[in-house]
């Protein structure tokens, strides 16, 4: 398992890098905006509150009002809610397919598996290879806001911004393990596993922000993982629960179903 | 106790109604080469794919080493190389690279065997291994399967792309193995190299194994087949039933398939008897001649 494990990250240096590379750029982008935003808070509040509830939403999540010049308030609208895990599910979904699918495409699965390792193990180490990936990539960004952040006026408790930036991750990474379980349980090629999982990650995404500006968007809205984040609440320091449930219901349920779907199935 | 058991394995894969593998049975005995002969489709493939537990028996059941293929898998592979009929392998990685994590989930029994193999194949470690030509990458393949010194070789097409020096190694890394008692079960199109290495064969055909038999009584299968074009195409029928030839099939109305039943001299003595067009002769192909002689008559 091991070494599958260092094998799959090893190959992946580059990408990480990379990726990590993009993550922190865009991040210190974007905490570098706040000095100049809250300098005109007041007319970009005005602006902002006048759009409709669902396109501000899209930018907000349940926020009822957006005021620029509240860290807590530009973090959320501007950083955690939709930028950086729209970067990072773009990430764990096409990780998560391929990790096992690419494999299976081109066949080296079976020289794997023609080793005595069992399919269970070396499913685990290919769960974890994701996991790691995106925990590197997620810890130095983590790192670079927590550092950086004061240096542009955004004073917040170290441990709520680490919080946020673990959360936003854990949150991108679960549908990461779900087009992972998708591919590994079942016969579904990559790019159908991938399909589903953007499927339910954006479309939950608009079906969340949107689902206030009409009643009956309210309780599907409820069976969208988007619902549950709330990474304003996190920067508050108030109590996730939900996000929690969610967040161990995803990885506890893709786990079972990729063991129990791939010890058994026929490799294509 | 054989090295391989297949007992009455089936499959049939979802959603067809078709059986891949009908009721397969054989075994292979410790230091024995099978090689595993049919057509594209017959069900070589889905028997090897079988054996290694990439994909599940209908019904019946197979043991490798005396351990079931489904239950015991881990422990079966601890015995096994396998080499793919696709040579599918990393392309960004070097030889070396490769084998060092091959190594790392099957250790080798003896470390300078992998350099031994390296050097008998000229394979150049340092190369990517997508910038390898087919030829190549089959050697990379055949390495991997052998350099953990394996008590079974399951070999899906080994010699595919290989030039006459290479398959010449393979040959000789056979027999070594076959001397260490090395059980190989290996699939092919060529029946010269199945004469060369095999001790049997089993043809298989439309996923049932039509015959089994041991190689020296292929010889009539390695006699060359004469294309005969007669011109006039009611001597065709008279051909058929002429001594000291076997009719193999009819390939258009004045054209016959027919190798000798006795000795190359004395059917061209009887063909002499005919009005021939144009002879040729044709090389010993499986797929053409090697299904076609057993036909549906087995």
């Amino acid at each position: 398992m091991r070494a599958t494990l260092l094998w799959e990250l090893s190959r992946r240096r580059s990408a990480i890098i990379w990726w990590t590379v993009g993550s922190v750029i865009l991040s210190v982008f974007i905490l570098a905006l706040y000095p100049p935003i809250r300098n005109q808070a007041h007319q970009l509040n005005q602006v902002l509150n006048q759009l409709p509830q669902g396109l501000r939403e899209l930018k907000t999540g349940g926020a009822n009002s957006v005021n620029v010049a509240d860290p807590v308030s530009f973090l959320n609208s501007q950083l955690f809610y939709a930028t950086l895990p729209i970067l990072w599910i773009i990430l764990a979904i096409t990780r998560g397919s391929a990790i096992l699918g690419r494999e299976e495409q081109s066949h080296t699965l079976e020289l794997l598996l023609a080793r005595p390792i069992s399919r269970g193990r070396l499913l685990a180490a290919k769960a974890l290879s994701l996991i790691c990936e995106c925990l590197i990539i997620g810890a130095i960004t983590a790192a670079a806001i927590v550092i950086l952040a004061p240096l542009f006026a955004l004073h917040l408790a170290t441990w709520r911004l680490l919080l946020a930036t673990l959360y936003t991750l854990l949150f991108s990474l679960s549908f990461g393990l779900i087009a992972f379980s998708l591919q590994a349980a079942s016969s579904l090629t990559r790019r159908l596993a991938t399909a589903v999982t953007v499927l339910l990650s954006f479309g939950g995404y608009l079906l969340a922000s949107l689902s206030g500006l009409t009643d009956w968007l309210k309780l599907p809205a409820k069976f969208a993982p988007y619902h549950y984040f709330t990474p304003d609440k996190i920067l508050h320091g108030q109590n996730v629960a939900g996000l929690n449930l969610y967040l161990a219901g995803v990885f506890v349920l893709t786990v079972v179903v990729a063991y129990v779907g791939f010890r058994r199935r026929d490799i294509n | 106790m054989a090295s391989i058991e297949i007992n009455k394995l089936s499959k049939r894969y979802p959603h067809t109604e078709v059986y891949s593998l009908k009721d397969l049975t054989l075994q292979v005995e410790p230091g024995e080469v099978y090689g595993f002969l049919g057509a594209n489709g017959a069900g070589k493939t889905t028997t090897i794919r079988t054996l290694l537990n990439f994909i599940q028996p209908t019904s019946g059941s197979a043991r490798i080493m005396g351990k079931d293929i489904v239950h015991d898998s881990v422990t079966v592979k601890r015995c096994v190389g396998y080499l793919s009929g696709e040579t599918a392998l990393y392309a960004k990685v070097t030889a070396q690279q490769f084998f060092a994590y091959m190594a790392r989930l099957q250790p080798a029994k003896q470390p300078d065997y992998l350099a031994q193999l390296v050097q008998q194949f000229a394979i150049d470690t340092t190369k990517p291994l997508e910038t390898l030509s087919k030829g190549n990458r089959q050697k990379i393949g055949l390495v991997q399967a052998l350099m953990h010194q394996p008590e079974v070789l399951i070999l899906d097409e080994p010699t595919s792309g290989l030039d006459p020096l290479m398959q010449e190694e393979f040959f000789k890394v056979i027999s070594d193995c076959k001397k260490r008692g090395v059980a190989v079960f290996l699939s092919s199109h060529n029946l010269a190299e199945a004469q060369r290495i095999c001790d049997r064969v089993g043809i298989i055909k439309h996923g049932e194994l039509i015959r089994e038999q041991a190689i020296d009584s292929l010889d009539l299968l390695t006699k060359p087949t004469f294309r005969v074009t007669l011109t006039d195409h009611a001597a065709v029928k008279q051909l058929q039933t002429a001594v000291d030839l076997h009719f193999i099939s009819q390939v258009d109305s004045n054209t016959v398939l027919v190798q000798p039943a006795d000795t190359i001299a004395k059917a061209l003595a009887s063909l002499s008897h005919y009005s021939i067009k144009n002879l040729s002769t044709e090389k010993a192909d499986l797929e053409e001649e090697f299904i076609e002689f057993y036909g549906d008559n087995t």
